[in-house]
């Protein structure tokens, strides 16, 4: 149609029409007049056209700075949802975060089961578990399995047929580049892996006693599963820099070819991520930090002189910026100020490595880190941390494999990642995102979301936030969330798990240990649906206003759940522990 | 494995940009499709190894923050795994995927709730707004217009960026748009013509 806008153009829905082609040949033969004579819609069309042809030859493919697929394939055998999983109010198991990864192993079971007895009446022949068992991560995502598994007569030692394949192929790649890892990785990756498989020696004894216990064969699952993950993300490597930098888009800091591939070997691999995430890619920078020769520490000290000399980097930033900052073992002290740059001060150790800033005020970097020739034989000798000022509503990207975070202020998005060092957060966050392996990591001010990922340390968060995700293998995870809670999934498994929070209308909160106790303070709005459930621990919920409660035992196992609604039930709340009391309680 | 830049000439002549299925190549419903529905997970590698740069690159444009993207892409394969089940071969592997990646996409959107305020703070198409700064100074149709083009996309605001990427780079249809979003039609059209505009203006500097 010619609805001119002012008397004298084209509607733009019509010249987008002759542009793409698909005007109505009336109104294309009424616009050809028009545009025989009227420059600017003519010059429209023609914009239009150019742009969709620069658009359809635009790249079709681009890699990702690092293969994600090693955490897709954690990820789905552990059975973790996806960040995004928003199956809306679906019925939803007890244990939520190992969900997939027990169906998986379900599946595997029954396979094996069937399989077992299907070579039983066949070939009359008793079948081994000699690792013969089809490989764990077969699993099938299809269909519920739940009451349909028939028992098997050994549902521990089925399971760890059905992993030892997977396991196997990942302890061998572990002990081939083990030799590569700093000795303190190796005890940090150790010393968790042997937590692990106390909790599974556990699960297997409940199991042996109660073999039809389903919570038991659950832990025992996702037990398998968080050490296939542990594993695969200590011996992973990243994908080879040369690669990413190939396929970025523009947009991000461009640091220089040669620059990239001597980053191969520095924590993080993030030279061409500014803001690397997840647990994999934490470990893929133990992993990375593992390429440094474990020698590196043994040289003796004094042998060459020290050329200390100072950092001092003064940057303007334009609003919202990124800011990352990458060293090997420096603690970073972040505060935040009201002018527009950003100052960085501290020291380095110049013969054994350098300091590197690229990128512009919208996204600036400074990397400390070994030089190439001096890798193999100096260690570096500077404790002072490195001292940061910016302005507050700057994002921030932090990386180190040794070293500790204490940020004090901001409002930008905060993205943290250390081996062995601990991470103290205090500010106005619109998204926090920590992982650490060893290290103790708080959080007290706000962040509108937070996601915190921890091995061996205590995780605890007293902020105000209204969707927090806090998991950690060994350590206590405990929140107090100042603000009404929205979402909230808590897992440990075999620390204390610990929620305080007046709950926001129709929240979903998980909270789950292994062996720990779970205890869950809530106030607010208590309206929801509840379920616990326990293996050998115990159950007790004194909230008020509780309606339909059942309570049932596993007919022959110590099994017990319970469930009840208070209100309409808008709200999701589960909690779970394997040998642990499971507590909820009225809170202030 | 494929290359690591994929020669635009393979692309589709811009007509066929307007096709539902964008990334439709018939591909038949090859072997690690069946395997990968029946739970093989290396056959899903498989996979992942040969759409995972399509999946990325939707997910980029989408969400030009590389860190969140490449989360997205993982979120993005991850459901492909659960959903895989459901995945009947009536269309294309490649089509159904990028179907599922831009709905994950999109949920996580919704999810995080901006969405919404953005879609509705920009309805109304101000005539005064611009891209921050010229990207690189040159115009459309000099080398180097790809990259300039790309960096330029990932500066509009998430509602115009999102229509334009789903319709001019992967050619979905308005009301297939419309429908995804949970917005009328002619919002959609004024979204796009908001982001053409804008694209104009900051390319043509």
């Amino acid at each position: 149609m010619m609805t001119p806008d002012d008397g004298q153009h084209l509607d733009p829905d019509l010249l987008a029409a002759l542009a793409e082609g698909h005007a109505a040949p009336d109104d294309a033969e009424r616009a050809r007049d028009h545009l025989a004579m009227c420059e600017r819609c003519r010059g429209e069309v023609q914009w239009v056209r150019t742009l969709r042809e620069a658009a359809a030859g635009l790249p079709r493919e681009v890699q990702p700075s690092r293969d994600l697929f090693p955490g897709i394939r954690a990820r789905i055998q552990a059975g973790q949802a996806p960040a995004t999983a928003a199956t809306p109010r679906a019925p939803r198991r007890l244990v939520p975060r190992f969900h997939a990864g027990w169906l998986a192993a379900a599946a595997v079971l029954l396979v094996t089961v069937s399989s077992a007895i299907t070579l039983e009446l066949t070939q009359r022949r008793a079948t081994g578990s000699d690792g013969t068992a089809p490989a764990a991560h077969s699993g099938s995502p299809g269909p519920e399995l739940s009451g349909g598994v028939l028992p098997a007569a050994d549902p521990a030692g089925t399971m760890a047929a059905a992993w030892r394949p997977t396991l196997l192929e990942l302890e061998s790649a572990l002990s081939r580049s083990r030799d590569r890892l700093a000795p303190e990785t190796v005890e940090v990756i150790e010393g968790n892996l042997a937590i692990i498989d106390q909790a599974i020696s556990e699960a297997s004894d409940a199991l042996a006693r109660d073999p039809g216990s389903r919570e038991a064969l659950q832990s025992l699952n996702a037990m398998y599963a968080t050490r296939a993950q542990v594993l695969r993300q200590a011996s992973g490597l990243p994908a080879a820099p040369e690669e990413s930098l190939a396929t970025r888009l523009p947009g991000t800091p461009q640091p220089n070819v040669k620059t990239m591939t001597m980053t191969m070997t520095l924590p993080g691999q993030s030279a061409s991520s500014p803001t690397p995430r997840g647990r994999p890619c934490l470990l893929a920078l133990a992993a990375g930090l593992v390429l440094l020769p474990a020698g590196l520490a043994l040289f003796p000290a004094g042998l060459a002189g020290q050329q200390i000399r100072p950092i001092e980097v003064v940057r303007a930033l334009e609003a919202g910026a990124t800011v990352t900052l990458e060293t090997l073992h420096h603690d970073i002290r972040v505060e935040r100020w009201d002018r527009t740059e950003i100052e960085i001060t501290g020291s380095y150790d110049a013969e054994f490595e350098e300091v590197i800033t690229d990128g512009d005020g919208r996204n600036f970097r400074l990397r400390v880190r070994p030089l190439e020739q001096n890798r193999r034989n100096r260690v570096n000798r500077v404790q002072d941390p490195l001292r940061v000022r910016m302005p507050a509503a700057a994002t921030l990207d932090l990386t180190s494999v040794s070293g500790s975070f204490f940020v004090d202020g901001g409002r930008g998005e905060f993205v943290g990642q250390t081996v062995s060092g601990s991470v103290e957060l205090a500010g106005t966050f619109s998204r926090a995102r920590i992982d650490a392996v060893s290290g103790r990591v708080q959080v007290l001010g706000a962040a509108d979301e937070l996601r915190i990922q921890n091995v061996s340390g205590e995780i605890r968060v007293e902020a105000r936030t209204p969707r927090v995700e806090a998991q950690s293998v060994s350590g206590a995870v405990a929140v107090n969330s100042g603000i009404p809670l929205e979402r909230a999934s808590l897992a440990s498994v075999s620390g204390r798990v610990s929620l305080t929070a007046a709950l926001a209308s129709g929240a979903d909160i998980s909270a789950e240990s292994h062996s720990g106790d779970v205890t869950l303070t809530l106030s607010g709005a208590l309206d929801g649906a509840y379920r616990l459930g326990t293996f050998s621990g115990r159950l007790r919920a004194d909230l008020p206003g509780r309606t339909g409660e059942t309570s049932e035992r596993g007919r022959f196992t110590p099994d017990q759940r319970m469930t009840f609604t208070i209100g309409t039930g808008s709200g999701r709340i589960e909690a779970s522990s394997f040998s642990g009391s499971v507590t909820l309680r009225p809170g202030g | 494995m494929m290359s690591l830049i994929p020669d635009p000439r393979t692309r589709p002549p811009v007509e066929a940009v307007a096709l539902p299925s964008p990334l439709s190549n018939h591909a038949p419903v090859g072997d690690p499709v069946l395997r990968a529905r029946d739970g093989d997970l290396d056959a899903f590698e498989t996979l992942y190894r040969e759409h995972g740069g399509r999946v990325m690159a939707l997910c980029l444009r989408m969400c030009p923050h590389p860190a969140e993207a490449e989360e997205l892409a993982q979120d993005v394969w991850v459901r492909a795994w659960e959903k895989l089940a459901s995945f009947r071969g009536e269309s294309a592997f490649t089509t159904w995927l990028h179907r599922l990646a831009v709905n994950v996409i999109l949920e996580r959107r919704r999810r995080e709730g901006r969405h919404r305020a953005r879609f509705e703070s920009v309805a109304e198409t101000s005539t005064h707004e611009a891209l921050p700064s010229n990207p690189t100074g040159s115009a459309l149709g000099f080398p180097g217009v790809r990259l300039d083009l790309e960096r330029a996309v990932a500066m509009l605001p998430e509602g115009a960026r999102t229509v334009f990427v789903l319709y001019d780079v992967e050619g979905y249809r308005h009301s297939e748009i419309a429908e995804s979003l949970g917005v009328a039609e002619g919002t959609v059209k004024s979204q796009l013509h908001r982001a053409r505009r804008m694209l104009r203006e900051a390319l043509e500097r």
